[in-house]
């Protein structure tokens, strides 16, 4: 049974047109059941808590503005507010690292992160270190497909490309993962 | 692809399985309180029919004002109850209230938009600021944190 039924266009409809306690919690249901989701994707993109928290932060505020161009006729708001959050995490790391790359690739130091509380298997935080490593057009791909496991069309639509796009930067930002995990990756299957 | 591949992709799909259970983590709180805050700041100025631009246009003439001191100090504050920054018109809090203070991460552009008298350096992109909230559950008034109250009690300005 689902335990919250409530559909996000109705949401969105409480959020617009409802009373003021009403729109409030209905804006709150919305941020509770997407946060998490942009949280992830800003955390896995940048490896950083605090830009991570600013782009969930941002995404929100910005939704307030773009909500009338939602349609769910042309896609999930996941999708739409994945997209803010996408824009949102490139502009602020834009900002911090002008030229690509601002996430370094440092194997041993991770202590401090908030992944490091909930990461028991040494693979997993392998598999996050390389995911950070990759180019930041491998890295997003692999991040909505692969860690989200969105179709192909909705993360073209995020990210704005076609999708033959998205399949080929895929492809090659696997590759490249399997060339950096490899003996990570040999191992497990070993055990 | 021969059987070697498969198992590597098998085996890194899995990996990846594990690391997206692992990385989903729920933003702090105090992103919520300030989604929140600026939900309601945003609803109630709609109500108003305060046009954005109007605001925005607000915002500039209040940092030009700022930034064409003489001195250019690190920022300055309007004359209000323990250097809050009134960001909706009327009193901020009336002589027996006593108002909640919530501290929230401001990115750039939404303290920019507020109107925060603040002059920003290149590198910094976020600031923490204290948000008095009124007894109608409305952001009054911002101030830049570090501030030792945690509440403030109603004065006459």
């Amino acid at each position: 049974m689902d335990a919250d039924p409530i559909t996000a266009e109705a949401l969105l409809e409480l959020v617009r047109k409802g009373s003021a306690d009403a729109a409030e919690r209905a804006w709150t249901a919305l941020y509770r059941r997407h946060q998490k989701g942009i949280h992830r994707f800003a955390l896995l993109m940048t490896g950083s808590p605090d830009i991570a928290e600013e782009a969930v932060q941002e995404t929100f505020v910005t939704f307030l503005e773009l909500m009338p161009r939602f349609d769910p006729a042309r896609g999930t708001l996941a999708g739409f507010l994945s997209g803010i959050a996408r824009n949102r995490v490139l502009r602020i790391l834009e900002q911090r690292h002008p030229g690509e790359q601002p996430v370094d690739f440092d194997p041993v130091d991770g202590a401090g992160h908030p992944l490091d509380n909930i990461v028991r298997d040494g693979t997993v935080d392998q598999v996050r270190r390389a995911v950070l490593a990759l180019p930041l057009a491998y890295r997003e791909v692999v991040i909505l497909c692969d860690l989200e496991e969105r179709p192909y069309e909705e993360s073209a639509a995020i990210l704005g490309c076609p999708v033959g796009t998205v399949r080929s930067r895929l492809h090659r930002a696997r590759k490249l993962l399997l060339d950096r995990l490899e003996p990570v990756i040999a191992g497990r299957g070993k055990e | 692809m021969h059987d070697g591949e498969f198992d590597e992709s098998g085996r890194l799909a899995a990996a990846m399985r594990q690391l997206a259970e692992a990385s989903a983590v729920d933003a702090p709180p105090r992103v919520e309180a300030a989604v929140v805050a600026a939900f309601r700041a945003r609803r109630r100025a709609g109500r108003r029919w305060i046009p954005a631009a109007a605001l925005a246009a607000a915002a500039a003439v209040l940092l030009m004002a700022v930034w064409l001191r003489p001195e250019r100090p690190p920022f300055v504050r309007e004359p209000a109850p323990a250097g809050f920054f009134a960001i909706t018109p009327g009193p901020l809090i009336e002589p027996w209230e006593v108002a909640p203070v919530v501290r929230v991460r401001l990115g750039r552009r939404d303290a920019e938009r507020l109107g925060l008298p603040v002059q920003w350096h290149s590198q910094i992109t976020a600031m923490e600021v204290d948000v008095l909230v009124g007894r109608d559950g409305v952001a009054k008034a911002v101030r830049l944190a570090g501030y030792p109250e945690q509440n403030l009690k109603g004065t006459k300005q």
